[in-house]
């Protein structure tokens, strides 16, 4: 179990501070499938990479099994690493072309310090496993010899063989054309059904309806609402999940979509609520106060003013 | 020509030499853009819908051969035409267009009022006041205020640099307007919102579209007409509504499954086709789609079918497609 | 690594920069072979090999330097007798024998095509046996003759008005005639010359004497005594030192500029591969340690980094070298390391920059970040990640900093500031610039070899370089 208390990210630009996440918990359950939705830039890979002590929060923590995961050190570090995985959002910048497709999927067994032998038959059985066969063939290539779907297939392999508990899975089939997204997505219900949790971020809540059990929405670094999927898809609180979900296209001829949000250049309250300027529900407390998590049904949470 | 097309494109074979040899990027592809329509023109990254947009624009790289066809606009073959007469003449003015990843074509060290007064110059010779005119009327049309106009590219947010692109699109009333992809690097509200802008714009003023995408989903609530290209082949042609309700060829039904549909979450059955995208260089005998196609029968992989007409308006390209005729 | 190969032998720049830098390699390795010489500058064997300012031998291909003399050495063979007395010749010795006041004249034609040599010599031995001889030596061109010396026993030396020099009878006298040594008190010649022209005598009679044509060289012997007299002449020889030499000619001391060229390659090669290997060690460790490590590490670094950069070089090298002549430590450690450190010690930080900065961006890089996620350390990170993808500008900068230090060392050198005592380049280019004047034809000769090779060696690493981190590049690589 990863659980997530009031994690907050600030990234330096220059002389412009940029604050990427904002007192975000979050919770990941033994086995649990969670969803990370919202716009772009919204801190969701800030987020997911936090989780796995990758990114330094200004403020919170991070806990996993009990241990804060930003002061773990050593042996336990190892653990963490070896249990915990990440797959990233684009195949070609986070695997090392130099090497081959071999060595990309053995690193993390050889820094974990399994044997030359065990780990021939658990990479090709990996390799098996995301559907690259025969993986004689793929072991040997080099990256830039593979499509972008064969890669992020690499890149899942490469996280899997270590046999993780909990996989964050940043965008993982945005590079992806669509006749193979699911291809990919049905690799990570099987994890599931052998109890593997995970976190998958997508902007593309479609796609994440199909596999996770609970849906968290960010927006602009904060999250604003979540819930189970069914709770998130057809019953969403916020005024920004619910726009997200209206502006979904609908693969449906004559089919209208409705946008909810107010188009405007007005800035973003300092106190108030992130959404204040494109809310079309906006009251005068909105700009002042800042909304706090509220549990609206059970199980369903929602931070907005009009609960 | 019909007078009734605003575009005809007939066997377009364009091609892009590599070291390995020739890669058929559009291999035989013939459609008609009906006058005041939009035409979805969809496909998979790599299906050749940016080689056919910039064949049209004659904006290919060196290595682009055009192996035959036609472009035929008000009677005259766009491919034929002296080069700087299409520029001065069609592009923009006449045929204009919003390049694949046209946000970052915007210049990031002019102003966008700058930028799009030099686009006005290039075609038209009249004075800065008139020109501004224009300028003032297009950005009204796509919901922007005046004042984006002295600002920077990087300024603006991505729907706003959006929008100015297709405000310079319109710029000189076109007749025809391609876009390719206008909303592939934005979010899902902001998409939202840009959809419902081109469709607005193109019923007001009535020009012609050609709406390229790899999301069919969007083309649903947009355009009249569909293509769908799979390998450089146009594998099915026909009403949006034939194509979602009655989609013939196999690719186009399992692309269609494939589309995730929010509406069916629950169902959480994820289909899709199995295989990979096809080498275009060497690319499999027969059928294009054979190798990942569950009724391939022995002719599949003899010979590549050509586009039949099997219902009104309604043509694909498989020999097993229901009515289609079979050659065996 | 067959791919690496194959994309290098493609590129022309890079296959003629190879060969050009190949060959200064050759140049400098096989030096020993090339050159007999070890160090013309204080070596003074090695200096005089031909006339200062000597032409390389093919520059005579050039219509204004088509008559230069290169060195010349011969045997006088088949004289022209004349005289009263009798002569015979063995092979090896001519005799001649003559009764009182017979003479005998051994005329040794002499063919000249070119102009007039720096200087010349006559030289044979003469072994008089009797009671007195006098032996003239004279050259003769058609209807002038100069009579160069004459000798005659000492004790008959005071009957002649002319000047002449002492013959010792019944001994082996060793003659050598060399216009570097005639003078009014030794020769006829000079003696009948106008004043100015008899001080410097010795610089100009080549140019008094010789022009394209023939010559003779006349051993002329004369029984001034009572007695019949016997003389032996072994080896007569001419030689003379000619105006051009050798592949490069030579510089002001008359030493060979080839052999200076080959052996300031070896040692210029020598230093900047010692220097880079510095620089770029400095450089790598500075720069990947800032760049990886970030932070205040990366701060403090980059601050010394910059500290480095505002000292103004050149000043800084002059005060250095001067401390370490004042205060001795020169003798102790000598100049050649010390300009290594000094040159090393001030070059690196253009390399840790660039390190630092690509190294930066394959830290961020996620493929880096994928590694750590994977629970890697920092020290394979670095081994496993960042340096194969930084590998072809470590190599870029190899080639970059050579023609540095090439440059720099050579610019101390043309200063005077650094090695002065032995060939470099640096050091051939300030000499000669030293002595450039429209006389010598500006010592072009001189000149332009280390100019060329400096440049040519550094254009020619450049292109390595470039080339080197192009094809080494990731995105190459990848096929982009
Ligand atoms: N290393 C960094 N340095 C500076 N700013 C950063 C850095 N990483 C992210 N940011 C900024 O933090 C904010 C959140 O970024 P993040 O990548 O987490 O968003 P995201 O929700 O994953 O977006 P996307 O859907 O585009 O991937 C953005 O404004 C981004 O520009
Ligand atoms: N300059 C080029 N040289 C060689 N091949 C090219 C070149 N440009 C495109 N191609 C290839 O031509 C094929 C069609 O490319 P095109 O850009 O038309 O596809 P697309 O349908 O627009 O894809 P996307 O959705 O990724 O934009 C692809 O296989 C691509 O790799
Ligand atoms: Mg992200
Ligand atoms: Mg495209």
């Amino acid at each position: 179990m990863i659980e997530a208390e009031k994690i907050s990210v600030e990234f330096k630009s220059g002389d412009r501070k940029i604050n990427a996440v904002k007192e975000a918990n979050i919770t990941i359950g033994d086995g649990e499938s969670i969803g990370l939705a919202g716009e772009s830039g919204s801190g969701k890979t800030t987020l997911g990479k936090s989780l796995l002590a990758l990114v330094k929060p200004k403020e919170g923590k991070v806990l996993w099994n009990g241990k804060n995961v930003f002061k773990i050190k050593g042996k336990d570090l190892k653990n963490f690493r070896r249990e915990n995985q990440i797959i990233y959002q684009d195949p070609f910048d986070s695997i090392d072309i130099r090497m081959r497709i071999y060595d990309v999927i053995s690193e993390g067994l050889t820094v974990q310090g399994f044997s030359k032998q065990e780990q021939r038959e658990i990479i090709y059985s990996a390799l098996k496993s995301v559907g690259l066969n025969p993986p004689e063939a793929y072991s040997n290539a080099f990256p830039t010899q593979l499509s972008g779907g064969q890669l992020q297939r690499v890149a899942i392999a490469r996280s899997i063989v270590l046999n993780p508990k909990f996989i964050v899975a940043d965008e993982p089939v945005s590079m992806l054309d669509v006749s193979i997204r699911s291809g990919i997505l049905q690799i990570f219900q099987d994890m599931k059904e052998k109890g593997t949790s995970s976190l998958i971020i997508s902007h593309d809540i479609s796609t994440l309806a199909y596999v996770v059990d609970k849906i968290y929405i960010m927006y602009l670094g904060h999250v604003v609402e979540y819930g189970t999927t069914q709770q998130i898809i057809e019953k969403p609180l916020h005024p920004y999940t619910q726009a997200l979900i209206s502006a979904i296209p609908i693969p449906e001829p004559n089919h209208e979509t409705e946008i909810k949000l107010v188009e405007t250049n007005e800035p973003v309250p300092p106190k108030g609520c992130p959404l204040y300027p494109r809310c079309p529900f906006r009251k005068n407390v909105c700009l002042d106060n800042e909304p706090k998590m509220t549990e609206v049904e059970p199980g369903h949470y929602v931070s907005c003013h009009l609960y | 020509m019909s007078s009734l097309n605003s575009l005809e494109i007939s066997s377009l074979s364009t091609y892009y030499t590599t070291k390995r040899g020739y890669l058929k990027a559009v291999d035989k592809v013939s459609f008609n853009l009906p006058k005041g329509s939009v035409l979805g023109l969809a496909g998979e990254s790599g299906s050749g819908k940016s080689t056919i947009v910039n064949t049209i624009f004659r904006v290919l790289p060196k290595n682009a051969i055009v192996k035959e066809g036609s472009i035929m606009f008000n009677n005259e073959d766009l491919l034929k035409m002296n080069l700087n007469f299409f520029r001065k003449e069609i592009s923009w003015k006449k045929i204009s267009w919003i390049p694949q990843g046209s946000m970052s074509i915007l210049d990031p060290v002019y102003t966008v009022k700058s930028q799009m007064i030099e686009t006005i110059n290039a075609h038209e010779d009249i004075s800065r006041a008139e020109a501004m005119e224009i300028i003032y009327k297009s950005l009204k049309a796509v919901n922007l205020p005046d004042d984006v106009l002295n600002k920077y590219p990087h300024q603006l947010s991505g729907g706003q640099k959006q929008r100015i692109v297709i405000a310079s699109a319109l710029l000189l009333d076109p007749e025809i307007v391609v876009a390719d992809e206008p909303t592939t690097a934005l979010d899902v509200v902001v998409q939202a919102e840009i959809v419902k802008l081109i469709k607005e714009l193109q019923k007001q003023r009535g020009f012609s579209m050609i709406f390229v995408t790899h999301d069919l989903s969007l083309l649903a609530g947009v355009s009249n007409y569909l293509a769908i290209l799979y390998g450089g082949k146009l594998v099915e042609l026909g009403t949006t509504e034939d194509i979602f309700k009655d989609p013939l060829h196999p690719y186009t039904q399992m692309f269609l499954k494939a589309i995730p549909d929010i509406r069916k979450w629950k169902e959480r059955k994820l289909y899709y086709i199995p295989g990979e995208l096809p080498d275009l260089i060497s690319p499999p005998k027969g059928c294009i789609f054979n190798p990942r196609c569950p009724l391939a029968g022995g002719i599949c992989k003899e010979s590549s079918p050509g586009l039949e007409e099997v219902s009104k308006g309604h043509l694909v390209a498989c020999y097993f497609a229901r009515g289609g005729k079979r050659n065996d | 690594m067959n791919r690496l190969v194959n994309q290098l032998l493609h590129r022309k720049a890079f296959l003629i920069s190879l060969v050009i830098l190949l060959f200064f390699i050759f140049i400098a390795s096989a030096a020993n072979y090339l050159t007999p010489y070890k160090d013309p500058y204080t070596i003074t064997s090695e200096q005089h090999l031909a006339a200062p300012y000597s032409i390389p031998i093919w520059a005579r291909i050039f219509p204004q330097y088509s008559k230069y003399p290169p060195n010349t050495n011969m045997d006088l063979k088949s004289p022209l007798i004349l005289g009263n007395g009798s002569e015979s010749f063995n092979g090896t010795a001519y005799t001649v024998e003559l009764k009182p006041s017979e003479y005998e004249n051994l005329s040794f034609p002499l063919s000249w095509n070119y102009q007039y040599p720096y200087s010349f010599s006559i030289s044979f031995i003469a072994i008089p046996h009797g009671q007195a001889a006098q032996i003239n030596v004279l050259l003769k061109q058609q209807n002038k003759t100069y009579f160069l010396e004459s000798f005659v026993p000492s004790a008959d030396q005071i009957l002649y008005t002319y000047p002449t020099c002492p013959l010792s009878m019944g001994k082996t006298n060793s003659i050598t005639i060399s216009s570097e040594s005639l003078s009014s008190s030794n020769s006829p010649y000079v003696s009948t010359l106008p004043g100015n022209e008899r001080y410097i005598a010795s610089a100009i009679l080549p140019q008094l004497i010789f022009k394209p044509g023939k010559y003779s060289v006349i051993i002329s012997i004369e029984n001034i005594g009572t007695s019949p007299l016997k003389v032996y002449i072994y080896q007569p020889k001419f030689s003379a030192v000619g105006r051009a030499y050798g592949i490069l000619g030579t510089d002001n001391n008359g030493a060979s500029v080839f052999a200076e060229f080959v052996l300031g390659a070896r040692f210029d090669l020598e230093i900047a591969a010692i220097a880079t290997l510095i620089i770029v060690g400095i450089g790598l460790i500075f720069g990947l340690v800032a760049g990886y490590v970030g932070g205040k590490v990366d701060l403090f670094l980059n601050a010394l980094t910059d500290f480095f950069l505002t000292i103004p070089g050149l000043p800084l090298l002059i005060t250095l070298e001067t401390i370490f002549v004042v205060s001795g430590l020169i003798l102790k450690i000598g100049i050649v390391p010390l300009l290594i450190a000094i040159i090393g010690g001030l070059s690196w930080m253009g390399t840790m920059k660039i390190i630092r900065s690509v190294t930066l961006s394959v830290r961020s890089r996620t493929f880096v970040e994928a590694s750590k996620a994977l629970g890697s350390g920092p020290f394979r990170i670095i081994r496993k990640h960042v340096l194969p993808n930084i590998l072809g500008v470590v190599f870029a900068q190899i080639a970059y900093d050579v023609p540095v230090v090439i440059l720099t060392e050579s610019g101390l050198d043309f200063l005077g500031l650094g090695i002065t005592k032995f060939p470099t380049w640096g050091n051939m280019l300030g000499y000669a610039s030293a002595y450039t004047s429209p006389a010598n034809g500006f010592v072009w000769w001189w000149v332009l070899p280390p100019g060329f090779a400096i440049i040519f060696l550094s254009v020619a690493l450049y292109f390595i370089g470039s080339t080197l981190q192009d094809v080494l590049s990731p995105y190459k690589v990848r096929g982009e």
